[in-house]
């Protein structure tokens, strides 16, 4: 089944999501030096796995970069 | 020199040199370049991940394992409640609850506003991080940023990546004597001159990026830069002499003169 998210700003068609983690392994992410917002609230590596995704949620993946 | 440590938010640093990640021409001559600079304390920003490049373009890939203290930055944010945003997201990474907080009004400037960083600064405070706000050269402002329970306040020397160097020594001068906290003059500076020039104002040290990443020779700078914090350093605290208006010979004694 496939649901709709806002990832980052954007609408995005994802298949076969139940929690965050599935998020972020469908895209490719997983294993990689990210943080995970869902509906404004911060949310650690560990809750991911736990914390269910709903139709049209607004989820933010960020990550370090360069800055001074 | 050896005693003379930095102690910031519980951790007692070596060098007083923080060095921002940016603008380096590739990771290599970044990864030399912050070796060569002795630096413990290494500043990043916080930005989405870009979905549709498949590399990973993340800045972690790119620094080497070590002993240092991540200064992630609240860059990008325009009011208090967005760095605290970015700030909380920051610390979810695990690695750090040291936060630099930066907030700018003005696209042109990039001057800090001082009023949402003060928030901010309350508001973080309290949620436990080590604050280090970057701020305006207002002594009464730093003091404020002091009282609200900053680990360090980091007055800018001037706009960030101008390298015009110290536009008013005086205040910093000012800050530091007033101050209780490590200040560390983050933005601004341009050469080893202006390093050199800093510290031997008081200061506990410099946060900079642009001069070492955009300068010619990186890593070669990043070496300037670490001698001008030390001879700074070393100069402050032996004590320079008063300036005076007219000469002193240096051999002395009038009355052996061979005349």
């Amino acid at each position: 089944m496939s649901m709709e998210l806002i990832i980052n700003g954007q609408p995005r068609q994802l298949e076969q999501v139940q929690h965050v983690e599935d998020v972020v392994r469908e895209l490719g992410l997983l294993g990689k030096p990210l943080v995970a917002e869902v509906e404004g609230k911060v949310l650690t590596a560990q809750q991911w796995a736990s914390v269910p995704v709903q139709p049209g949620m607004k989820i933010e993946l960020v990550h370090f970069v360069g800055g001074g | 020199m050896s005693q003379d440590k930095l102690m910031i938010g519980g951790k007692e640093l070596s060098s007083r040199l923080f060095i921002g990640t940016g603008l380096f021409p590739n990771p290599y001559v970044q990864k030399e370049a912050v070796r060569a600079s002795g630096s413990e304390v290494l500043t990043f920003a916080i930005r989405r991940i870009n979905l549709d490049a498949t590399e990973d373009d993340s800045i972690l890939q790119h620094i080497e394992e070590g002993s240092y203290t991540y200064l992630p930055n609240t860059s990008g944010a325009r009011t208090a409640d967005e760095a605290v945003r970015i700030a909380r997201l920051a610390r979810a990474s695990g690695l750090s609850d040291w936060i630099k907080v930066e907030i700018s009004a003005n696209e042109r400037t990039l001057l800090p506003d001082p009023i949402e960083t003060l928030k901010a600064t309350e508001i973080l405070v309290k949620e436990g991080f080590t604050v280090l706000p970057y701020t305006s050269d207002d002594p009464i402002l730093c003091k404020r940023l002091e009282e609200a329970g900053a680990a360090a306040v980091m007055p800018g020397a001037a706009p960030i990546g101008t390298g015009l160097g110290l536009l008013n020594p005086y205040h910093i001068g000012l800050i530091v004597e007033e101050a209780g906290v490590p200040i560390i003059v983050d933005a601004g500076l341009g050469s080893a001159g202006d390093v050199a020039q800093a510290m031997e104002l008081g200061v506990s040290g410099v946060l900079m990026n642009t001069p070492i990443a955009k300068a010619k020779d990186p890593v070669r700078m990043a070496g300037a830069m670490k001698l001008a914090v030390e001879a700074g350093r070393l100069s402050y605290l032996s004590g320079r002499i008063a300036k005076k208006k007219y000469a002193t010979a240096s051999s002395g004694l009038e009355q052996y003169m061979i005349r």
